[in-house]
């Protein structure tokens, strides 16, 4: 109205001027109006929502500044990397971190129970894995964007003094309320004193003012106070806590931020113009908050709306249940980048009793070093090798499988981990890397050794001297290998590029080579018996054109003499991992001359479907084929076709499908390991374009032409 | 021709500034005072939002639990600190100064580059209830 009354005054001033200026004038205040932002001072700029947190930390702190830049570049690489290879870029092994919780109480209620703090654990361990039952309440819209972070959670067993702990400390403080001013992880403010940070997530509950629930430092800050704090009564799903913020998810969405994920709707108040820096999440206005209904449009971002169920989001405990895809691919940025320490912490390992340093690694996630390992289930499946296709493996310790290269183009590089257990003595020891053509059916030192020819059935890749791995550190060496020539072992068939490799650090040179057991003729048992022998026969399955995944393997005997030979189908027994069967079928062809050693074996087997034409069907989990002997390097090559359903699963998972060789019920040849990925095949949502602004510029547009074509009229009219 | 095409661009550009100058100073003269009841901490009471505004309480309201309120405080003095949630959970406050426009229209401005100047409509104000347009 106010505009209105303007215009008309200025028409009556200058009513003397010709009708040309009139029109102009006009047309000049509907630009002038219909242009953005000229007097709406609401409006705001695009603005990136963690550049705040840049700009006001860097009045304080120049060099926390300079490492969040630091990671966000690192970040942004990685994550252009990983996108870019689609289903291959997901990560595949598990991540166990180890936690201290830090009780600081006034109050005995404060004093929550170890059962509480337990509680909060496992709801980590659910979350973080995907394992949580109401993530079947995500709506249809974005299931296909949960992930499966493959990130889990344990209490310490070591403290930073080498000595046993429960994984919690516990304070009384006199301090009767903590503020988000960090007092709270200092002794010297009341608190306790963080433990470092390369090892532990620090987690402090505490009583905080106000209606502060928690907080958390983002990668980059200071070791002081790097961690999360948690009110007591927001922490764990018993005790202490109420509803509706009783289910844990106060802890799952600080780690969040401990992990580098921003807040989902972009830090930029209500504006939407910000961003949580992860493109499968839609572009979203300001915080949500109780459990909205779905859809919640907010952005221009229907149909689906906000993904107000993410745990990055304000909602309430019963409504947050999902990560995307997305968030999980940059947690996975921070735990090869600026976190990379406290993946290979020692904080889960028992402290020893003897002073010795102890030089080891890790068979599986689970191991802790013990000698014979009795806790991991297979021996082929270290973590603590991973090949790269080119030199980048200590920023991306995903495993690819190696690639042949012509001479003098290029190589592959092979990392492996070594730890040391002991608790103040530095260790070292020399490492030997050998490679074999991979079967189920390895046997130790033949053919690592290099003594089985035509063709070269594997050799040593080289030797490397540890150097000093201090105690309860680690170090990772680099090997460059180029692997023989596929076309050396054609009578392999389709299964002609697969190696596997092999790692054993001596720390003496002469026998038993300062292994706890000597070795004998089965590897699997050397590397069950030894902490200082791994061993890695995992092989990536690519994708087919039809969605479908084509396996190949080698089954046989490279012993001296004949053995009996039964082969186990399977999926891992760990926690979390998804099963194949649920996904697709698996179709196994024996070849002809193994299929009919089976036969004449009389078909013996379980959970089994035969299909014909040398083929048979897995149908189960823990299906196996039996009753053949193998006779001394005797080997057969095998075909796995995984064939998705048309109703799969529509979700980012990796299965794992193990082939596993026993002579009998109980002692186990050897293995190997496929890795199917399967990233869920819709596009990502698009940050909607706001038509306000379209609006906008098409009014413009529209208002230039018609003054540009009322002048031409006249000035033509007038001459 | 091109002379006078010039001019009729010269007096285009003139009447613009001429129209830009009289709104700045009409918003200027229609300025009034604030309710001396709205100086004071309020912090968002979003449970009671309703589909056109933003509710308001004080600060010592006795809200129900929340992962955390958006606030700020007006000041009689022209000072404004704004509350908003931080990145890492928690708040994170920002100093500013606040002008009224027209009759009801807050504009607030902040000298720090971290946050753009923005403004609200104040629909009432009472003594524990602030009630803003959307």
């Amino acid at each position: 109205m106010k505009t209105c009354l303007t215009i008309l005054y200025l028409i009556k001033v200058y009513k003397h001027i010709n009708k040309l200026f009139l029109i102009a004038f006009v047309l000049t205040m509907l630009f002038t109006l219909s242009s953005p932002n000229l007097f709406a001072q609401d409006k705001q700029h695009r603005k990136c929502g963690t550049m705040d947190v840049h700009y006001r930390l860097m009045k304080t702190d120049s060099q926390y500044v300079k490492n969040r830049i630091d990671i966000e570049n690192f970040t942004t690489l990685y994550t252009n990397q990983v996108e870019a290879l689609g289903a291959a870029g997901l990560r595949s092994g598990i991540v166990i971190i180890p936690a201290v919780v830090h009780v600081v109480y006034n109050t005995a209620t404060e004093n929550i129970s170890d059962a509480q703090i337990h509680s909060q654990i496992d709801v980590l361990n659910e979350d973080y894995r995907r394992l949580n039952s109401d993530i079947s309440t995500v709506p249809t819209a974005f299931q296909p964007f949960t992930a499966d972070a493959r990130i889990e959670f344990q209490l310490a067993v070591r403290d930073p003094d080498c000595n046993s702990t429960n994984g919690i400390t516990r304070t009384n403080t006199t301090v009767t309320s903590f503020t988000s001013n960090d007092a709270v992880k200092y002794s010297s403010s009341d608190g306790h004193d963080a433990w470092p940070r390369d090892k532990y997530l620090n987690i402090w509950v505490c009583n905080l003012s106000g209606s502060l629930m928690g907080y958390a430092q983002f990668p980059g800050g200071s070791a002081a106070t790097d961690g999360v704090v948690i009110d007591y009564t927001y922490f764990g799903t018993i005790g202490t806590v109420s509803s509706p913020f009783h289910l844990g998810r106060t802890t799952v969405h600080e780690i969040g931020h401990w992990l580098n994920l921003n807040h989902i709707w972009g830090d930029d108040g209500t504006a939407c113009t910000g961003t949580d820096n992860v493109d499968d999440t839609p572009n979203q206005s300001g915080y949500n908050t109780g459990c909205p209904s779905f859809p919640h449009v907010s952005c221009s971002n229907g149909p689906d709306g906000d993904m107000f169920m993410n745990y990055m989001d304000y909602v309430d405990d019963n409504c947050m249940v999902m990560f995307s895809q997305g968030q999980s691919t940059r947690m996975d940025a921070t735990l090869y980048g600026n976190r990379s320490d406290v993946v290979a912490s020692d904080g889960l390992i028992p402290p020893t009793s003897t002073a010795a340093a102890d030089i080891w690694s890790q068979d599986m996630a689970d191991d802790v070093g013990d000698e014979p390992n009795t806790i991991s289930a297979h021996m082929w499946k270290t973590d603590d090798i991973w090949v790269r296709k080119q030199n980048d493996g200590l920023t991306n310790q995903e495993h690819q499988n190696p690639e042949y290269q012509a001479p003098g183009f290029g190589s592959n590089y092979v990392y492996v981990r070594v730890r040391n257990k002991d608790c103040s003595l530095a260790g070292s020891g020399t490492m030997k890397l050998y490679w074999a053509k991979a079967s189920s059916g390895l046997s130790w030192p033949a053919p690592w050794d290099g003594s089985v020819l035509t063709p070269l059935m594997g050799d040593i890749i080289g030797t490397q001297t540890t150097g000093s791995v201090a105690s309860g550190g680690f170090t990772i060496l680099e090997f460059p290998w180029n692997p023989p020539n596929p076309d050396d072992y054609l009578s392999f068939g389709a299964d002609k590029s697969h190696f596997c490799l092999l790692s054993r650090i001596e720390t003496s040179g002469t026998p038993p080579y300062g292994m706890t057991f000597p070795e004998g003729t089965n590897l699997h048992d050397n590397v069950r018996n030894n902490n200082n022998i791994i061993w890695k026969n995992i092989t990536v399955v690519d994708e087919e054109a039809d969605g479908s995944r084509m396996a190949w393997g080698t089954v046989g005997n490279m012993m001296e003499q004949a053995v009996p030979v039964k082969l186990f189908f399977s999926i891992p027994k760990e926690k979390g991992e998804e099963s194949i069967f649920e996904w697709g079928r698996v179709i196994v062809n024996l070849g002809e001359e193994l299929y009919n050693k089976w036969l004449e074996g009389g078909s013996d087997g379980n959970k089994i479907k035969e299909l014909g034409e040398r083929r048979i069907e897995i149908l189960k989990s823990e299906a196996w084929i039996g009753n053949m002997t193998f006779e001394p390097k005797e080997l057969h090559n095998i075909s796995i076709r995984f064939e998705p359903y048309q109703d799969r699963p529509i979700r980012n998972i990796v299965f794992k499908f193990d082939l596993v060789q026993q002579t009998d019920e109980d002692l186990t040849m050897g293995g190997l390991t496929f890795v199917i990925k399967s990233l869920s095949d819709v596009s990502q949502p698009i940050e909607p374009v706001q038509p306000s602004f379209w609006l906008c510029y098409l009014i413009l547009i529209i208002v230039i032409i018609i003054f540009v074509v009322i002048i031409i009229y006249i000035l033509r009219r007038k001459s | 021709m091109m002379k006078r095409y010039s001019t009729y661009l010269l007096g285009i550009i003139l009447l613009y500034i001429i129209t830009l100058a009289f709104l700045f100073c009409t918003f200027k003269h229609e300025q009034i005072e604030l309710p001396t009841v709205i100086f004071k901490h309020w912090v968002h009471s979003y449970e009671h939002d309703t589909d056109t505004c933003y509710i308001y309480r004080p600060h010592d309201y006795p809200f129900p639990r929340s992962r955390g309120r958006r606030g700020f405080d007006i000041k009689e003095n022209g000072e404004f600190v704004l509350y908003r949630i931080a990145p890492n959970d928690g708040l994170n406050s920002f100093s500013g100064r606040w002008k009224l426009k027209g009759v009801d229209t807050v504009i607030v401005g902040f000298k720090a580059e971290e946050i753009n100047s923005f403004s609200f409509r104040i629909i009432s104000c009472e003594e524990d209830i602030l009630i803003i347009k959307k």
